[in-house]
């Protein structure tokens, strides 16, 4: 199945379910699909871009790898903004995502298509990265459960870096049992990416009693995602839950230092995409080496991508570093420190996972760019500290879809595990109705 | 004033990047307003000691042991080549 079907197929609604009769397992036990910027062997690895155009990548990353050796089919890669640029999957170079549960909005952003195809395709995994918010983002809008491990938990050998300090590898899928279940097998050490050995074993078990709401994380929220949200924090007291109302003063700075410190590394990596090495390929050899390769990066990279690459650049020039790179490096550090201090005595921090319902692509299309980035103010402050998060669906406005989103302390993925099955016992997810 | 136009064209000339006029122009007003709200990082304390990454690495360095995973000959295959060799510009 290729990319082109699967924009094709979240534009008709179509089930999946047939389709996959039609091809079967191939004695495979279960199916998945990677966002696309995760390598394989045969399948084009694009990331949204058009650069990429024709790389055909020689392996298979190791969540990939991993996944097949636990049996699984890989039935297909998942639209995304190009890179992960984005929080409303309408940055691809292939098309726009459509949300299943309404075609007007869209599915979030950037593992886009992944969150797509886990709320259509019953029964599916669907790998999703997340750098800044996006796994937990398109899985608010598409209301099914994302979650985003620890950094350093799955390896990032062949995924197509966006921001090195700062990407990880997850799950989206229907049901927090997907996540048990194959969470163990996307982690752990890998001699091919470092950051991955560093981790200490992963511990499935672990329980949430306490749970902290920051003030900073309900301001700026529509009334009617609060109010699901409010709903949800009533859910979770009956539930045995104690909720703590707290302050948590560093995360104002949260958003600047993310944007800051992901494009500084973005800029860096998207330097290799230069029409020599990878996807697009210059011809002109008779070029000058600034000719040849400003080129296709002019004429190949989208809109936003340009503009981080522009953003990233200027933070790290000479005279500018201290005041923009290595000032956020010092914020991530106050704010992780801050995270630490309300571990001590809750277990998960809980707020809203996006601050409205699905935007429509209308309301989109006038949004700044500063607008857009200043929406991810709730998902950036875990994926900026590295600490494991999750979006479960609290609650339905108008048909839509409403996420929240709990944080745990860094390699404590067990307890936002267990924290998801104790809600998922309590609340019942929708799916929309798919028609052919 | 963050930045300017002119120093939008030197960063997009050092990050590879032609701009057309327009593009310039709005790049340099989307730089702007966003460099003017990051801004708040000035009032932000300073903090001792960070780290470029979230949680701690150490170099773990593993045996230096030949192996050959990926046929080279598979790599030059997804590149310009000419009589096995990697084509890119002009030098001088």
């Amino acid at each position: 199945m290729s990319l082109e079907r699967f924009i094709e197929a979240a534009d008709k609604h179509e089930v999946f379910a047939d389709r996959l009769k039609e091809i079967g397992l191939d004695g495979c036990k279960f199916h998945f699909s990677a966002k696309d910027n995760l390598c394989s062997t045969e399948f084009q690895a694009r990331a949204g871009s058009r650069i990429l155009e024709g790389y055909r990548p020689p392996f298979d990353a190791t969540p990939i790898k991993k996944m097949r050796e636990e049996g699984g089919l890989l039935i297909g890669k998942t639209n995304m903004d190009e890179f992960g640029f984005g929080t409303f999957s309408v940055n691809s170079a292939y098309g726009v995502p459509k949300n299943p549960f309404d075609p007007e909005r869209s599915c979030g952003g950037s593992s886009g298509g992944a969150a797509a195809a886990a709320c259509i395709i019953p029964d599916h995994v669907a790998l999703g990265v997340s750098t800044g918010g996006s796994i937990a983002c398109p899985a608010s809008f598409c209301g099914v459960v994302g979650f985003t491990p620890t950094y350093g938990r799955v390896s990032r050998y062949g995924l197509i870096d966006y921001g090195n300090s700062l990407d990880k590898v997850g799950i989206l899928s229907r049901t927090s049992k997907d996540v048990r279940k194959f969470l163990p097998v996307i982690s752990g050490k890998d001699e091919r990416d470092p950051t991955s050995c560093a981790q200490p074993q992963l511990d499935m078990s672990g329980k949430v009693a306490e749970v902290a709401v920051p003030s900073e994380l309900t301001q700026n929220i529509s009334a009617e995602v609060m109010t699901c949200f409010e709903n949800a924090l009533k859910k979770l007291e009956e539930m045995g839950i104690k909720v703590r109302r707290i302050s948590m003063p560093s995360l104002k700075y949260a958003t600047p230092a993310y944007y800051i410190l992901a494009t500084s590394e973005a800029s860096t990596n998207l330097a290799r995409y230069c029409g020599m090495r990878f996807g697009v390929m210059n011809e002109d050899f008779d070029k000058s080496f600034n000719e040849f390769f400003s080129k296709p990066r002019s004429e190949e990279f989208g809109d936003e991508a340009k503009r981080r690459v522009l953003l990233g650049t200027f933070s790290r020039m000479v005279g500018f570093r201290n005041k923009y790179y290595i000032k956020a490096l010092q914020v991530r550090q106050l704010i992780i420190r801050e995270y630490n201090k309300v571990f001590e005595e809750c277990d998960a921090v809980v707020s809203p996972t996006m601050p409205f319902l699905p935007k429509r692509f209308d309301e989109i299309a006038s949004m700044a760019p500063l607008e857009i980035y200043q929406a991810d103010f709730l998902t950036v402050p875990p994926n900026l500290t590295g600490m494991p998060h999750l979006s479960v669906p609290c609650g339905y406005y108008d048909n839509l879809p409403v996420g929240l989103q709990a944080v745990a302390a860094q390699w404590n993925e067990g307890k936002l595990v267990q924290f998801a099955e104790n809600w998922e016992s309590n609340f019942e997810y929708k799916f929309p109705e798919v028609s052919l | 004033m963050a930045i300017d136009p002119k120093t939008v064209e030197r960063v997009a000339k050092v990050a590879r990047i032609n701009l057309t006029e327009e593009e310039l122009k709005r790049y340099s007003e989307d730089l702007e307003e966003i460099l003017e709200a990051f801004s708040i990082l000035d009032e932000a304390p300073e903090c001792d000691s960070f780290d470029f990454n979230p949680v701690n690495v150490e170099n773990i360095l593993r045996d230096d042991e030949p192996c050959l995973e990926i046929d080279p000959a598979v790599l030059r295959d997804l590149m310009h080549t000419v009589d096995d060799r990697v084509r890119g510009p002009r030098v001088i």
